[in-house]
C-alpha cells in the first residue's frame, strides 16, 4: 500500500515556488496555510501558526491538491534578501507576499520587486507571479488595488500576474491565489497544459 | 543616481519643530516611531504614514526645546522626555509620568541681600542695585526692572509686587541628548543630558528624577552630543553660544564631570554638531562644515564650503555588507547633501527648507531619514538595499579640484625684494603717511578738474554738439526740450556696421542721470543685431557717454533704410508723473511710456559688398 501511495505521488506534477516579500509580511504564515492541515494539526491548529522570523531560508515540500509543491520560504530581512536571486532560475512560480498594512514600506517592496523583475534569470523566464496582499484583516490595511497601484504592477507585461487580498492567519484568500497560480504555472513535469486550457474555456 | 526611496510625503502634517525637536524612538510595541515636540506645546507621535497620538503639555509650559527617547530602568519600557522651559516632562506609555525641573539660578549675592533686607526703602534699594550694577554684578530681571523707575510710587509698587517672589530665577533648557548608562545595548538604561540657559550641562539619572553630575560651561550650550557609556567612559560634546565646542568627560572619580581641555574655537556660531568615530564634525553659521580630530589637539582635518547656510546635520548609518556611516547636511537652499568623509556622494533635493532632520529606524526599516520642513511637511525617505554611496557615484564630484595639486609658479625672492621688505618694515609710518598725502592730493586734483570741466561746460553750452566730422551720414534730430544731446555715426562699409552713439547732458542740467536705456528700432527684414538695446553709463554734466551697437545688414539687395535711435527716460519717473495727476492718467501714462528723452534717425549707408 505504501508503494502504491508513493507511486501515485511521484505522478503528480512537481512545482517549485519561490516565496519572497519583506520581513514580517507573512510569507511563512502563507505557507503554513498551504500545508495540508493534518500535518499542521500536530500541535493544535491555530497555535502552530505562530511563526518566528525566518533565518536565511527554509524549504517546505508538500502536496497541494494534485500538485507536489516545493516552496522556498525566503527570509525577508534586508541582510538575507541577497539570497533571493540564487533561486530565480530554478522555480516555476513566484509568490510575492505584501504586508498591506505596512504602507510606509511599500516603496521598499516596490524596489525589491523591481530588482527581482529586472534580474536576468527572472527576465528570461516568463513564470507567473502572484501577489498576496496579506493582513487584510488589519484596520487601515490597503486594498489589493491600492497595493497594485503603489507597486505599479500594470507595468509588468511579459508574464502572467495577479493580486489577491488574503489573511494568512485565517487562510482567507490563500486558496483563490494558489488556484490562479496552479492554472498559470508550467510544471517542471509538464502535464498541466490541458488543465490550463480547460480553465480558459470556463 | 538618486538612491532614495520616497516612502512618504505629508504636506499637511503641520509640524512646527527645529533641530532637536524631533527624534526617532520606540514608544510602545517595539517599532520605531517619530516623536515630535511641537511648538504648539504638544508631544506628537507618528507611526507609519499616520499620526497615532498627540499629548498636550501642561498649559503653562513654554515652547518645547527638545525631545528624546530613553529607558528609565531594566524593564525596557521606553520613555519620552520633552524639554520645555525649565522642565523635562517625562512620558511613559504615552502618559505623563513625571517632571524634572532644572535647578533655578541663585541671584547675585549682593542683589539677594538687598532684596531680602527689610528696612531699606525702595529708593535705597534702587541706589544699592545701581551701585551693584555699576560694579558689574549680573542682576536678575526684577532688579533690572527696578533701575529705570524714578518715581517713588512706582518704585514702591514694584517692590511690593516682587517681594513675594523668591529671588532665584528659573532657567530654561536649551538642548537635550541621551547617554547610555551602563551598556550601549539597544534597550539598555540611558541618561538624559540637558543644557541650560544658566550655562549648565546636567547629566540626569536614568529615572530622570535627579542629577548624576553637572558642569558649568562658559556659555549657554546650543547643541549636545554624547558618546560612550556613563559607567565606563563617556564624553559629552557641547557646542556653546560663544562659538566654542567643549568636551565634558568623567572627572577624577566616577559620578563627577569636568571640562576636558582643549576646547575647539569655531569661526562662527555652531549650526550642527556630529561625532563620528574619531572625528567631530561641526557646521557653522558661515556655511562651512569642518572636521576635527577628537584625539590630541583637535587638529582640523578638513573644512568644506557649503553653497548655503546649514540648517541641520546628522549621521546616517547604512548597514550593508560593510557598515557605512554618511554625514547628512541639510542646507537652507532645500538640499540635503550626503558626504562620505569629505566626498560628496549624493544630493537630495527637497525644495523646501529642512527645519529638523533625524535618522534611524522608523517602523521596521533601518536607514530611514526623516525630514521636517519649515512649512511643516513631513518627508520619510528610505534607502534601497543596493544603495552604496560610493565615492564618485554622483556627477557633482566632491573633494578639491585637481588644480589644487598643481604647484604655483612662484618666483624666487630676490635680494632686492628682501631689502625692500626690510625698508618697508622700518619706515612703515612714514611710507603710510606719504601715501596718504599723495592719495589726498590726487583726490583734490580730480575734484578740481571735475569742477573746472563743469564750469566750462555751463559757460559755453553749444561747442560740443557739432560733431559732424563724419562725412556722409550723420544726423542729429534734437528735440528742443531734450535734456540730452545725442550724436550718432555709422562706421563700416557693410554688411557689418558699428553705430557709435555719443550722449551728453545738456547745459543747465546739473544733476547726473544714470542707467538710461537706449534702443534701436530698425526694419528687421533688413538689419539684424544681437543687442538692440543698451544701458548708458552714468551721465554727468560735461562728460559724454558712449555706446556702440553692432548691426548687420542681412539683405543687401534692398536700399538702405534709416534706423531710429531713442534714449528713454526712467520708468520710475513716468510712474511719478502718472500718479501726480490722476485725471489725465490715461493719456499721460501712454505718452510717457513711449516718449523718449531724445531720439534721432540715422540714415544708413548702402551696404557695399566686396567682390
Ligand atoms: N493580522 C495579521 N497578522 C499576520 C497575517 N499574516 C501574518 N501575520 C503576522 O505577521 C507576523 C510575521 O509573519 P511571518 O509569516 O513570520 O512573516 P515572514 O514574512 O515569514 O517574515 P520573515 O521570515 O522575517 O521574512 C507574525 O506575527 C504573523 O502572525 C495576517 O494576515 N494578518
Ligand atoms: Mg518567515
Amino acid at each position: 500500500m505504501l508503494r502504491r501511495l508513493s507511486a501515485s505521488l511521484s505522478k503528480k506534477p512537481e512545482v517549485h515556488i519561490l516565496v519572497v516579500g519583506l520581513d514580517n509580511s507573512g510569507k511563512s504564515s502563507v505557507i503554513a496555510q498551504l500545508k495540508p492541515k493534518k500535518v499542521v494539526a500536530g500541535a493544535k491548529g491555530e497555535a502552530k501558526l505562530e511563526t518566528t522570523p525566518t533565518v536565511g531560508f527554509q524549504v517546505e515540500e508538500f502536496q497541494y491538491n494534485n500538485l507536489s509543491l516545493t516552496c522556498f520560504d525566503m527570509s525577508g530581512q534586508s541582510r538575507y534578501r541577497s539570497l533571493w536571486e540564487h533561486y530565480y532560475s530554478g522555480v516555476e512560480a513566484i509568490i510575492f507576499v505584501l504586508d498591506s498594512s505596512d504602507k510606509i514600506r511599500m516603496c521598499v517592496a516596490k524596489n525589491e520587486l523591481e530588482e527581482l523583475l529586472s534580474h536576468e534569470d527572472v527576465n528570461a523566464n516568463p513564470i507567473p507571479i502572484i501577489f498576496f496582499a496579506n493582513k487584510m484583516d488589519i484596520k487601515d490595511a490597503m486594498t489589493a488595488l491600492e497595493c497594485s497601484q503603489l507597486l505599479e504592477l500594470d507595468r509588468i507585461t511579459n508574464r502572467p500576474w495577479h493580486v489577491t487580498p488574503c489573511n494568512a492567519l485565517t487562510g482567507e484568500g490563500i486558496t483563490e491565489g494558489v488556484e490562479w497560480l496552479a492554472c498559470h504555472v508550467q510544471p517542471a513535469s509538464s502535464k498541466c497544459k490541458q488543465q490550463r486550457e480547460n480553465h480558459r474555456k470556463m | 543616481m538618486a538612491p532614495w526611496l520616497h516612502a512618504h510625503y505629508d504636506k499637511l502634517a503641520g509640524i512646527r519643530a527645529h533641530a532637536g525637536g524631533i527624534a526617532l524612538a520606540e514608544v510602545e510595541g517595539g517599532e520605531g516611531a517619530l516623536v515630535v515636540a511641537d511648538y504648539a506645546r504638544k508631544l506628537r507621535v507618528f507611526k507609519g504614514t499616520r499620526q497615532t497620538a498627540e499629548i498636550p503639555l501642561p498649559p503653562s509650559s513654554e515652547i518645547p526645546s527638545g525631545v528624546c527617547g530613553f529607558y528609565m530602568d531594566d524593564k525596557k519600557i521606553p520613555a519620552i522626555g520633552v524639554a520645555s522651559g525649565p522642565h523635562l516632562y517625562v512620558f511613559r506609555c504615552l502618559r505623563p509620568y513625571h517632571k524634572y525641573t532644572a535647578p533655578p539660578v541663585e541671584a547675585d549675592a549682593l542683589e539677594a541681600k538687598v532684596w531680602r533686607s527689610e528696612e531699606m526703602s525702595p529708593a535705597d534699594i534702587r541706589t544699592a542695585l545701581a551701585a551693584a550694577h555699576a560694579e558689574g554684578a549680573k542682576l536678575g530681571p526684577r532688579s533690572l526692572a527696578m533701575l529705570p523707575l524714578t518715581s517713588e510710587s512706582k518704585q514702591r509698587a514694584h517692590v511690593e509686587r516682587v517681594s513675594k517672589i523668591p529671588t532665584t530665577v528659573e532657567t530654561t533648557i536649551t538642548c537635550t541628548t541621551t547617554l547610555p548608562k551602563a551598556s550601549e545595548e539597544p534597550h539598555a538604561m540611558s541618561c538624559v543630558v540637558l543644557g541650560t540657559e544658566s550655562r549648565k550641562v546636567i547629566v540626569l539619572e536614568p529615572s530622570a528624577k535627579a542629577a548624576l553630575c553637572e558642569v558649568e560651561v562658559p556659555a549657554p550650550p546650543a547643541i549636545l552630543r554624547a558618546a560612550g557609556c556613563f559607567d565606563v567612559d563617556w564624553r559629552v560634546y557641547v557646542a556653546c553660544r560663544d562659538a566654542r565646542v567643549y568636551t565634558i568627560t568623567i572627572g577624577d572619580h566616577r559620578g563627577t564631570a569636568v571640562i576636558r581641555k582643549p576646547h575647539l574655537e569655531l569661526e562662527a556660531q555652531p549650526a550642527g554638531l556630529v561625532v563620528k568615530d574619531k572625528h567631530l564634525y561641526v557646521a557653522t553659521a558661515d556655511s562651512r562644515v569642518a572636521c576635527y580630530l577628537l584625539k590630541g589637539r583637535r587638529h582640523k582635518v578638513f573644512s568644506l564650503a557649503m553653497p548655503a547656510p546649514v540648517t541641520n546635520m546628522e549621521l546616517l548609518v547604512v548597514r550593508k555588507a560593510r557598515q557605512v556611516t554618511v554625514l547628512l547636511v541639510a542646507l537652507a537652499n532645500g538640499e540635503v547633501r550626503v558626504y562620505r568623509d569629505k566626498d560628496l556622494v549624493d544630493v537630495l533635493r527637497v525644495n523646501e527648507v529642512v527645519a529638523a532632520m533625524t535618522s534611524g529606524t522608523y517602523g521596521r526599516e533601518d536607514n530611514t531619514l526623516i525630514l521636517v520642513t519649515q512649512n511643516g511637511s513631513l518627508l520619510v525617505k528610505m534607502l534601497p538595499r543596493t544603495a552604496t554611496f560610493e565615492v564618485g557615484s554622483t556627477t557633482a564630484k566632491g573633494g578639491p579640484p585637481p588644480e589644487q595639486d598643481v604647484p604655483l609658479d612662484i618666483p624666487k625672492r630676490t635680494r632686492l625684494y628682501l631689502d625692500q621688505i626690510d625698508r618697508e618694515k622700518a619706515n612703515a609710518p612714514a611710507i603710510f603717511r606719504t601715501f596718504q598725502k599723495d592719495a589726498l592730493k590726487l583726490k583734490i586734483a580730480t575734484a578740481t578738474a571735475y569742477l573746472q570741466l563743469r564750469d566750462d561746460d555751463t559757460a559755453n553750452p553749444d561747442d560740443n554738439t557739432a560733431n559732424d566730422d563724419d562725412d556722409d551720414n550723420n544726423n542729429n534730430n534734437n528735440t528742443a526740450a531734450a535734456a540730452l544731446t545725442l550724436a550718432a555715426k555709422v562706421n563700416g562699409l557693410g554688411p557689418f556696421f558699428h553705430i557709435v552713439l555719443e550722449v551728453r547732458l545738456n547745459a543747465g542740467l546739473t544733476s547726473p542721470l544714470r542707467d538710461l536705456p537706449v534702443v534701436l528700432s530698425y526694419d528687421p527684414d533688413l538689419y539684424r543685431t544681437s543687442r538692440p538695446a543698451a544701458t548708458l553709463p552714468l551721465l554727468i554734466p560735461g562728460i559724454a557717454a558712449h555706446a556702440i551697437f553692432e548691426i548687420e545688414c542681412i539683405d543687401e539687395s534692398k536700399p538702405a533704410h534709416p534706423i531710429a535711435i531713442s534714449v528713454l527716460g526712467h520708468e520710475e519717473e513716468e510712474e511719478e508723473e502718472g500718479s501726480d495727476d490722476d485725471d489725465d492718467d490715461d493719456d499721460d501714462g501712454d505718452d510717457d511710456g513711449d516718449k523718449p528723452l531724445v531720439s534721432s534717425t540715422l540714415i544708413m549707408p548702402q551696404s557695399e559688398t566686396l567682390d
